[in-house]
């Protein structure tokens, strides 16, 4: 409740004249104000660009798509990853080929800018095809390790079995460095695939063997068994 | 038979053979005329509560400009109500009045005529001994009686400026009235 006494008492408080430049001056230091603070946003907007930058290197580097380096041996890994679509149903496709054995003198050779090596192995997803588009798993004969695209594929503890157990017992058996063997499985929107892979000295693989799975159920989609100079696949009818 | 009815009808909306009125597309106001509306409706008061805090006429336009220009800066969308939107802009002010009071002693200036603090009776019609009697009070006190008594904010509101409690915002105001009569020689 206003106490009326005090409020006409304070009107009478006296109140400085106002300087007649008094909102001139405001708007013109605001604008002032306003351009100081564009610069510095610009400035920090250019340090932070270069900082993304360097950490969008720095994490295709680590994991997208680089290049796992593996010692002689055998390496195992179990993936969950999504498709993406085609034509509006989700698609993966699995491709192996026998591409020969690499020229040692070319192993761990790395390419040219522009150039890359055709993948031996791989697990492509939507459209893509073995050529690189699309690709969430790929190996070849020439570079040690193999790739994985992280933003696609995580690991996985599902129980994927290394074996065709389950597959139609027709399959198809490829030497042929010409040709290669690529079945595409639609509708099934995340899939999960366990990868064994054997390593000569050079950390070239040398042998694999692929299986992949539904990630829903856990059925077997497909099985590959590969090396540089034979193929062979199994895959579910769906899977054509 | 068949009969063929053309359609010569004119369309909802339109008068004859005109099209349609189209109606002119309504801008909206940008940040600066907002913001000058906003100064519109309240600067005055603004300015009489800021020179009761501060006292000081020098200082008043400096601390005004500074507190449109962060107000300005921070200018929300749209406020839920008018007090709120009055509390926005009066705890902007109120807090640069402080900052001002702040510098003042930090420079070791006087804030109080002593000459015009000395108590006695005064006449509240005079400007000066009103000033003199603001003098007698603290930065609190003369906050609290101008923004609910002459500024007319209720006690939420100012409790929302003054960043205190409802409470504290009434108790306050009961002492600041009772001191402020006292030095007019008023009862309490």
């Amino acid at each position: 409740m206003r106490d009326e006494w005090v409020r006409a008492t304070l009107e009478r408080a006296p109140v400085p004249d106002e300087r007649p430049d008094f909102f001139a001056d405001l708007w013109e230091e605001a604008q002032q104000r306003e351009r100081a603070s564009a610069r510095r946003w610009r400035r920090t907007s250019v340090v932070l660009a270069f900082v993304a930058a360097i950490a969008i290197s720095a994490a295709a580097v680590l994991g997208a798509s680089a290049p796992h380096r593996a010692a002689a041996g055998v390496t195992e890994l179990r993936a969950a990853c999504t498709a993406q679509d085609a034509g509006g149903l989700p698609a993966f496709s699995i491709g192996a080929k026998p591409s020969g054995k690499p020229d040692p003198s070319l192993i761990n050779v790395k390419p040219p800018p522009g150039y890359h090596i055709d993948p031996s192995l791989w697990i492509a997803t939507g459209s893509g095809t073995s050529f690189g588009g699309g690709n969430v798993f790929s190996l070849n004969t020439y570079l040690s390790g193999y790739q994985i695209d992280r933003n696609a594929c995580s690991t996985t503890r599902l129980p994927i079995a290394l074996t065709r157990k389950g597959l139609p017992a027709a399959g198809v058996h490829l030497t042929d460095p010409n040709t290669e063997l690529v079945r595409r499985c639609l509708g099934t929107a995340r899939f999960a695939f366990r990868i064994r892979i054997v390593t000569g000295k050079a950390g070239v693989a040398t042998s694999a063997k692929l299986a992949i799975v539904r990630a829903r159920t856990g059925k077997l989609l497909a099985y590959y068994e590969w090396s540089p100079t034979r193929v062979d696949g199994w895959s579910v009818a769906a899977c054509e | 038979m068949i009969s063929l009815a053309l359609d010569y009808s004119v369309p909802r909306g339109a008068r004859g053979p005109f099209p349609a009125p189209v109606p002119l597309p309504v801008q909206a106001p940008t940040g600066r005329q907002r913001f000058e509306n906003l100064l519109d409706r309240h600067h005055a008061r603004l300015r009489r509560v800021a020179s009761g805090i501060v006292r000081r006429p020098d200082a008043v336009d400096d601390v005004l400009q500074e507190a449109y220009l962060k107000a300005y800066r921070s200018l929300p969308a749209r406020f839920a109500s008018d007090a709120h939107e009055s509390a926005w802009l009066y705890r902007i002010v109120y807090h640069c009045c402080l900052d001002e009071l702040k510098r003042r002693r930090r420079r070791n200036e006087v804030p109080v005529d002593p000459e015009l603090a000395a108590a006695g009776e005064r006449d509240p019609l005079d400007p000066l001994a009103v000033d003199a009697a603001l003098a007698t009070l603290s930065v609190q006190d003369r906050a609290v009686l101008f923004l609910v008594d002459y500024a007319g904010c209720d006690y939420d509101t100012a409790a929302d400026v003054l960043s205190v409690p409802r409470g504290t915002v009434a108790s306050r105001l009961n002492g600041a009235r009772s001191r402020f009569r006292a030095a007019f020689g008023e009862p309490r």
